[in-house]
């Protein structure tokens, strides 16, 4: 098992580096230059001139080609050293520090809410197929699988912020005003829901309706109801445990979008993480902030790849068979339970 | 991008939706109260910002909200935009108005009790001036030969060549030496902690949520009457609107569009400014169609400048026919174009081109076919920039609308045919005209003139109007440029645009100004703010 972890993980370290590479290589042809987006910032978005241009160009070390410039930035990062935000003109360190725990907050706050949701809705659907409530739960996720996640996040704020006033429309705290828990939390509510239902919930669920149909008739769920085990105790026991695996091998799998949903997600409501960082340094052309926040957001999909299947095959008797036979044999999980975020 | 503007898009229909049923009142606006009375101290304003500085340093970016509030400078300007002193007492020019003295004030402290002196202006204006430190405020002191502490009161500024506006360009905040002094400006921790000499000094700065400044009590001119601003960073337009609306913020910037939900509203005063701020769409002489001065003339007549202000702006703006209209150097006198298709006509034919089977003006075999980008992400503009092509096309001009994002515009200026361009200042007439329309400021040079528009009588005119100090004369000066300029139009003029602000009435303490680009200065005397 350990074996396992480990020879994942070395696989990924390759991964890693050519996307640092790639989103380098990326940046470089993109049009836009950082030099002139930083003057027209400062300057309250009137254009820069062509000779102001060219000093900061310099100033920036822009003037040097591009290969140069990777491999400072790459060995930067083997000291790890992030760089200097051309914007902001602080170390982006700094700015990491202060946006990713409020992105880690949000994205797992609403992680919790959709395997909760995903989990209640599934095993309702799934219990008791045909009837009112599942074609109810099925109709409900469909349409907010549908809806883009900006659509449904407006929706909210114009039902709870709008119209009822019970909840704050944006931002991660009261301006002004000391940060308390419960303000946090009270800010919370809105993106994180958003995010949980809006991010795949459908997918989800299903997954969860499906394993629990398949496993209701099995002959060891069959014989725990013979044994006369009380209903929530079969379903606890031995309904639910069996649903988990794909559930798990997809969350591992669509992380990278549970993530880019949370970026969305972080600007419709001001949420001040790195994906309001991301997008502003994406206006801005910011490079080294755009180059952390992109490796930093693909090694936590790698991660929770990793960690998915390492679950799954914690969770799954016959994954753990398959990799201590023969490792060049082994399944990789996700694509065994045919995990399809389509 | 597209994404963004989908969702402002949305949003604004939402409200739109969930907002109709309330009552709806036409009338004109009513420009709201200013306080008279003495007002009470204390509260706390919440202004919903467009956007987050990226560092409060004024001499290093053109000044912004919390800049405005946090430093001052050694001049500044009053309710009519005129140069008065601020941490200068006085000053004198040399007769060959190469050299300033400043007495500056004495008893001002920064917010951290150091007093201030002139080794601080001396600083401040060799950090704008140092090449490495990134400042855009650079060219405005490209002429400052030496500035020299005599005493710690006493600075002289040495110019290389007279250069009237130089107290225009002082209001600059001055940034603390002590604090500054053997650091890299552009990467000082200060940028992000200011300390200035200004009525409100910086206390919090959430990123990406607000920013808090309390009243200073050392302020030399008093302590201001408000006790704490908070700038929160609310970007998208309707959130700003519904923050005001349910009272999240005090303050916030409002689109034309979303005025009618504050008419009559109980709780929030409308104030709607004029502004210096120009929409034009600028020609770019490289392109051989625009030599001759007949067919930019007819052009200009080709425009419905009251139906642009009508549909773009709703109302919120007017027609525009020169660069200083809104300023006191302004020249009423001077040829105002208005719609015209006879006279597009007649200034087209005189000039050579005859109409086309399909309409179209034609010379030479070739047809008069141009395209006019603008700025994708300023909706304002892509507006016009439509209602100017249809427009362009009912007289004979084959027009393609394309907008495009910034970076693709400052890369391809020289290759453009028409641009919806912005400026205006509402300050020195020398400001916003002669690094737009001087001959040696042009794209090729590395300067603003982007268009490449050269007119040696222009060029002489700004350069007296910038070496004169003697009021009349520069009025003179300005006027007649003005009139060469319609002359030889180097745009097709459009509109000014007013600017909108909502504030709680709660508040009281807006003096009307006449504003710049986007709004800039509707804080100009926050110190005199109060609660009512």
């Amino acid at each position: 098992m350990v074996r396992y972890v480990v020879v994942r993980l070395v696989e990924a370290l390759p991964l890693i580096v050519l996307l640092s590479m790639v989103t380098f290589a990326l940046l470089t042809v993109a049009p836009g230059d950082p030099a002139a987006a930083l003057l027209q910032s400062r300057a309250g978005g009137t254009p820069p001139r062509p000779e102001d241009i060219e000093r900061v160009r310099h100033n920036l070390g822009l003037d040097r080609p591009w290969p140069e410039r990777y491999l400072r930035w790459a060995a930067r990062m083997l000291h790890g050293d992030f760089g200097t935000s051309y914007l902001k003109q602080r170390p982006v360190g700094a700015v990491l520090r202060e946006t990713l725990p409020p992105t880690l907050l949000l994205t797992s706050t609403a992680l919790l809410l959709m395997v909760g949701l995903a989990l209640v809705l599934g095993l309702g659907a799934g219990l008791a197929p045909g009837t009112w409530l599942a074609r109810g739960i099925g109709t409900l996720v469909l349409l907010l699988y549908s809806a883009p996640t900006f659509l449904i996040g407006l929706l909210a704020v114009l039902l709870f912020s709008v119209r009822w006033g019970i909840l704050p429309s944006s931002g991660m705290s009261r301006a002004g005003a000391e940060i308390t828990a419960t303000e946090v939390l009270r800010h919370l509510v809105l993106p994180a829901l958003v995010l949980a239902v809006g991010h795949h919930l459908a997918a989800y669920v299903r997954l969860v309706e499906v394993a629990v149909n398949d496993v209701r008739h099995a002959p060891f769920v069959q014989s725990a109801v013979a044994r006369g085990l009380p209903g929530w105790m079969v379903i606890l026991w031995y309904v639910v445990p069996h649903s988990l695996p794909p559930f798990i091998a997809q969350l591992g799998t669509s992380l990278g979008s549970l993530v880019g949903g949370a970026y969305a997600v972080e600007v419709i409501f001001s949420w001040p993480g790195m994906g309001r960082a991301a997008m502003q340094a994406a206006a801005g052309r910011d490079y080294p902030v755009l180059m952390a926040v992109v490796l930093l957001t693909g090694i936590v999909v790698v991660l929770g790849n990793v960690l998915a299947d390492v679950l799954v095959a914690a969770l799954d008797p016959r994954v753990r068979a398959h990799w201590a036979s023969s490792p060049d044999t082994r399944v990789q999980t996700s694509e065994a339970y045919g995990a399809n975020t389509a | 991008m597209r994404y963004l503007t989908r969702l402002v898009i949305l949003l604004s229909i939402l409200i739109a939706v969930a907002c109709s049923g309330g009552k709806k009142t036409a009338g004109q606006p009513t420009a709201a109260p200013t306080g008279t009375s003495a007002g009470r101290n204390g509260g706390t304003l919440i202004y919903a910002a467009e956007s987050e500085p990226d560092i409060v340093n004024p001499a290093l970016t053109e000044p912004n909200i919390p800049s405005g509030m946090i430093f001052r400078g050694l001049t500044r300007h009053d309710q009519n935009n005129r140069v008065q002193p601020d941490l200068a007492r006085s000053w004198d020019i040399s007769p060959d108005m190469l050299m300033y003295t400043f007495k500056l004030r004495e008893n001002v402290t920064w917010h951290d009790g150091t007093p201030f002196t002139a080794q601080d202006v001396k600083f401040t204006i060799d950090m704008i001036l140092d090449k490495s430190s990134n400042s855009t405020n650079r060219q405005y002191f490209e002429l400052v030969q030496s500035v020299d502490v005599v005493d710690p009161l006493t600075v002289t500024i040495k110019l290389a060549q007279p250069f009237a506006p130089l107290l225009d360009k002082l209001t600059i905040g001055i940034v603390p030496r002590h604090l500054l002094q053997g650091k890299d400006p552009t990467k000082a921790e200060f940028n992000q902690n200011p300390i200035g000499t200004g009525p409100y000094k910086f206390t919090e700065w959430r990123k990406g949520e607000f920013m808090t400044l309390e009243a200073y009590d050392k302020f030399y001119n008093g302590r201001p009457k408000l006790d704490k601003i908070v700038i929160k960073f609310v970007p998208d337009a309707s959130q700003r609107l519904l923050q005001l609306k349910n009272g999240e913020v005090d303050a916030a910037f409002l689109e034309p569009k979303q005025v009618d939900q504050f008419k009559n509203s109980d709780k929030v005063d409308l104030y709607i400014w004029p502004t210096a701020d120009y929409r034009v769409v600028m020609f770019n002489f490289k392109n051989s169609l625009f030599q001759d001065s007949r067919v930019r003339i007819a052009l200009n007549y080709a425009i419905d400048r009251d139906a642009l202000v009508k549909s773009v702006l709703v109302g919120y703006g007017e027609p525009a026919y020169g660069p200083l209209q809104k300023s006191e150097y302004n020249n009423p006198d001077v040829t105002k174009f208005t719609y015209d298709p006879a006279k597009v006509k007649s200034l087209m034919t005189e000039s050579g081109w005859t109409q086309g089977a399909d309409g179209v003006w034609q010379k030479d075999g070739k047809r008069f076919s141009v395209t006019l980008t603008a700025p994708a992400t300023d909706p304002v503009r892509v507006d016009i920039a439509n209602v100017v092509a249809t427009s362009l096309r009912a007289n004979g001009i084959d027009v393609k609308v394309d907008p495009r994002d910034w970076a693709y515009i400052r890369q391809n200026w020289g290759k453009l045919d028409l641009f919806v361009l912005g400026w205006g200042s509402p300050f020195d007439p020398d400001d916003h005209t002669f690094k737009i329309f001087h001959s040696s400021q042009v794209l090729d040079k590395g300067g603003y003139n982007l268009g490449s528009y050269i007119n040696p009588k222009v060029d002489r005119l700004l350069e007296q109007g910038r070496t004169k100090l003697d009021e009349n004369q520069r009025k003179q000066i300005y006027r007649e440029f003005q009139k060469e300029l319609n002359a030889d139009p180097p745009y097709i003029w459009g509109v000014y645009l007013q600017a909108i602000y909502g504030v709680s009435k709660k508040f009281q303490g807006p003096k009307q100004r006449l504003l710049g680009h986007h709004g800039s200065g509707f804080f100009w005397n926050v110190e005199e703010w109060s609660l009512k």
